[in-house]
């Protein structure tokens, strides 16, 4: 699209329809998804539980000027 | 038996310039709940700018009648059921005939009110001030939670935009219950999905397994969790050090700190001991220097932490160690900064699925896979700025910016079309020199809602071109830079 054909309006489909495949952007989600399957099987994701174990019981705030 | 006169006038004081201690002396011999500590408080932060008070003698709190009714009223020395209100102003009134007669011509100067309890010492109870209205304090570089409170003094509407502060009595309430307090009455005054709760509301909800709740006993995390659980959030704990006495702080988790700061919600921050509540930030843009970094977080440039403390008046500053302005320095046993900080719990929508370190992850996972067109859109180092909001607010602010600039930006009003989830993560990415002018040049959109295995993006902008479905567009002639999503915590 040149400068003066800059578009007020335009639906989704008349933008795609002019657009290009985002294979990097692609790549980089299936990388996402790759690492976040990983992560789960091996146990990363509970650093909260651990964190909760230790911080449960623990006074927050009882303290005087 | 207490007595409560039925004819209560409203009194007007003048405390502007010499008549400060005049004015406050004054005040303090007919309003006798107000106590050296109240007067100390108020008048610290309200030096330079009030320049008359309202007293409103005989005032029926919600706050301080729940206590009265579940606590005070049982024991032998009863108190008072009633408060006192003080509201202030930035220009002087002469009598309140004038306030009743034209109440348009205070209105712009009405900077808040303070309830004043019948309590030891510890007099302040539910107190609004706007901060915009204090002295020290650059608007440029304030960021701070504000919503609107409506209060009526002699039959006229008045409206006030702060954050709720009241002091701990250290009888029946302790500092984590007015933190608490705080964020649940700013909470519900700001969205009508949560309920108004009160003081006793939240003694009520402390577990009871460690003994008696009250007086004076401190909150653990389970209190926290249950009691905003309860309210109707989703509370995380966000674990700065492993230990209290631990002197470095976990990097990546101050970085979600500030993200849920910039995000709009107010964080309960732990001092191991001391509670107070976050709820925005100062900046200062000459704290990062252009160098050989090719991200910088955008919370490099956090100069102070903008805290409400119950034992100071709201809006503090608690900055790093050695910062002149950090009002932790003035504890008298141990002194308080940035570094502080243990843990933090935020109360976070229920909602929201996907948590700020992994959105962080996900979104510079692009930037750095797109890092040869970023460079395309300005000189290294880039500023990355994750915040989270709400699709309607998200699409309010594109469509300002798409004709707020001297160019219409079709890619701003093209994005506001689409269909988003309810919460959104959102990160900004700006060359270092536009950043200081609160410009962007790329924007990248995620699902909050999303499950951790799900493709949570929804679409990428880099200057001119869009990319979303697996597809990209480049709209040549469109802007190629953007207004940053700013006052997102509600502060204009």
């Amino acid at each position: 699209m040149s400068k003066k054909d800059v578009p007020k309006n335009m639906g989704l489909d008349e933008f795609l329809a002019g657009a290009t495949e985002a294979h990097q952007f692609k790549q980089i989600t299936l990388k996402i998804i790759e690492k976040e399957n990983k992560a789960l099987s091996s146990g990363e994701g509970n650093k909260r539980d651990q964190d909760w174990a230790v911080l449960a019981n623990q006074v927050v705030g009882s303290e005087n000027f | 038996m207490v007595t409560v006169n039925r004819i209560s006038r409203l009194e007007t004081y003048p405390i502007g310039g010499l008549s400060w201690d005049d004015g406050w002396a004054k005040l303090k011999l007919n309003c006798s709940y107000l106590s050296d500590w109240g007067i100390e408080n108020l008048a610290e932060g309200l030096r330079g700018v009030a320049a008359s008070v309202v007293y409103e003698p005989h005032y029926v709190c919600k706050d301080h009648r729940n206590l009265f009714s579940n606590f005070y009223s049982k024991k032998f020395n009863v108190g008072s059921p009633y408060t006192s209100r003080l509201h202030f102003f930035s220009v002087p009134i002469d009598k309140i005939e004038d306030l009743q007669a034209s109440p348009e011509r205070f209105r712009d100067h009405y900077i808040g009110y303070s309830v004043i309890r019948p309590v030891k010492e510890r007099c302040l109870g539910r107190t609004v001030i706007d901060p915009l209205k204090l002295q020290n304090i650059d608007k440029r570089t304030f960021y701070c939670l504000r919503t609107t409170f409506e209060t009526h003094i002699g039959g006229r509407r008045f409206k006030v935009d702060g954050y709720p502060y009241t002091s701990q009595d250290g009888d029946v309430t302790v500092c984590a219950h007015s933190a608490l307090w705080g964020v649940c009455r700013y909470l519900s005054e700001r969205y009508s999905t949560y309920r108004e709760t009160y003081p006793f509301d939240l003694v009520k909800l402390t577990e009871t397994s460690s003994g008696r709740v009250y007086p004076h006993r401190g909150m653990t995390y389970s209190d926290y969790c249950t009691i905003l659980s309860e309210f109707g959030t989703y509370p995380i704990i966000l674990r700065l050090k492993e230990h209290a006495g631990d002197a470095r702080v976990n990097a990546a988790e101050f970085n979600n700190l500030c993200t849920y700061i910039e995000s709009g919600f107010p964080l309960l921050a732990s001092y191991a001991g001391h509670v107070v509540t976050i709820i925005g930030h100062t900046i200062d843009y000459d704290l990062v220097q252009p160098g050989f970094h090719n991200f910088i977080d955008s919370s490099s440039f956090l100069k102070q932490f903008v805290v409400v403390d119950d034992n100071f008046f709201p809006y503090q500053r608690l900055g790093h160690r050695g910062d002149p302005q950090n009002y932790g320095k003035r504890y008298r046993k141990r002194k308080y900064d940035i570094s502080s900080i243990v843990t933090a719990v935020c109360p976070l929508p229920e909602k929201v699925f996907l948590l700020a370190d992994k959105a962080r992850e996900r979104t510079l996972e692009y930037c750095k896979g797109y890092s040869k067109m970023l460079s395309a859109t300005g000189k290294p180092p880039f500023v990355t700025r994750l915040f989270l909001t709400t699709n309607p607010s998200f699409k309010r602010r594109k469509l300002e910016a798409a004709s707020g600039g001297p160019q219409f930006d079709f890619l701003s009003s093209f994005v506001a079309q689409f269909n988003l989830p309810h919460f959104i993560w959102v990160m900004e990415v700006s060359p270092l020199n536009l950043y200081k002018r609160g410009f962007c040049t790329t924007e990248i959109v995620m699902d909050a809602t999303c499950g951790v295995l799900e493709d949570a993006s929804i679409f990428m902008r880099i200057g001119d071109t869009l990319i979303i479905d697996g597809k990209q567009n480049t709209v040549s002639g469109n802007p190629k830079h953007f207004p940053q999503y700013t006052h997102n915590l509600g502060e204009r």
